[in-house]
């Protein structure tokens, strides 16, 4: 199989897992993205939106670089 | 501050802008709390009844399956507050403005000015509503829209006061120039 750069799959079974992984990231960084949009667009308070909406991206980017290191250690 | 609605001018005084009450916000954060509930039982319980699963790779399958419960965790808790946020009735000297926005992809701007009242109708109707003082407000006009609603908003008596003696003060001052012509 392919070597991509952050798992390698040695099985269906882990390569499943990362498919459906990479999907709910996908889903939920555009779903992110919407809330971000919505809330910095039509927020009242500027800076109050820019402020959570930062420290969100922090937490989701945080646990998507988390879930791809598990992921790629998987053996 | 920036502008509420699309449509507002820069003369408009605002003299309130409601959301709904933070009760609202608390009964689905704690119906999301459950979730994060869930979570701390199925740490406790799985190792406990499921040994095996603290081995390679299933404890690496399941701590990819966490990590993506927690991620979609708080983008769910980011979601309930923004819909809470958002949602906005901006009362104005001119008008009454509901910014409805229902889900991420529904935004819905409504407005009323308030020469075009007819009565005003504030409701608290409940055990819950009655004891942190929240309600409806229902607006009733002449035109198609029969009733605009504010639902869950706090104070709903001062609100609905607001709105009558701003639509009164309105509809006299609009009268008193038909004489004078």
């Amino acid at each position: 199989m392919q070597n991509l750069p952050t798992f390698n799959p040695t099985n269906y079974v882990q390569l499943g897992f990362g498919v459906v992984f990479y999907a709910c990231v996908i889903l939920a960084t555009f779903m992110s993205a919407a809330a971000i949009y919505v809330l910095v667009r039509r927020g009242q308070h500027r800076t109050l939106c820019l402020t959570i909406a930062i420290v969100y991206g922090l937490f989701f980017l945080t646990l998507v670089g988390q879930g791809i290191h598990i992921l790629s250690s998987i053996k | 501050m920036r502008l509420l609605f699309p449509g507002q001018q820069l003369d408009e005084t605002i003299y309130l802008v409601i959301r709904k009450h933070w009760f609202y916000l608390m009964a689905k954060v704690a119906a999301w709390f459950l979730f994060v509930i869930i979570l701390f039982l199925f740490n406790y319980l799985v190792p406990k009844y499921f040994p095996g699963t603290l081995l390679s790779p299933y404890s690496d399958y399941i701590a990819l399956f966490k990590n993506v419960y927690v991620t979609f965790l708080i983008l769910g808790l980011l979601i309930i507050w923004v819909l809470y946020y958002v949602n906005i009735q901006v009362i104005t000297n001119e008008r009454v403005v509901d910014v409805s926005q229902d889900s991420l992809f529904s935004h819905v701007v409504s407005e009323l000015y308030l020469t075009k009242i007819e009565d005003v109708t504030g409701e608290i109707d409940g055990v819950l509503p009655t004891a942190f003082n929240f309600g409806n407000v229902y607006v009733q006009t002449a035109g198609t829209r029969e009733r605009f609603e504010f639902t869950n908003v706090p104070q709903p008596q001062k609100v609905e006061k607001l709105i009558l003696d701003l639509s009164e003060h309105l509809q006299r001052k609009h009268v008193g120039i038909k004489d004078e012509e």
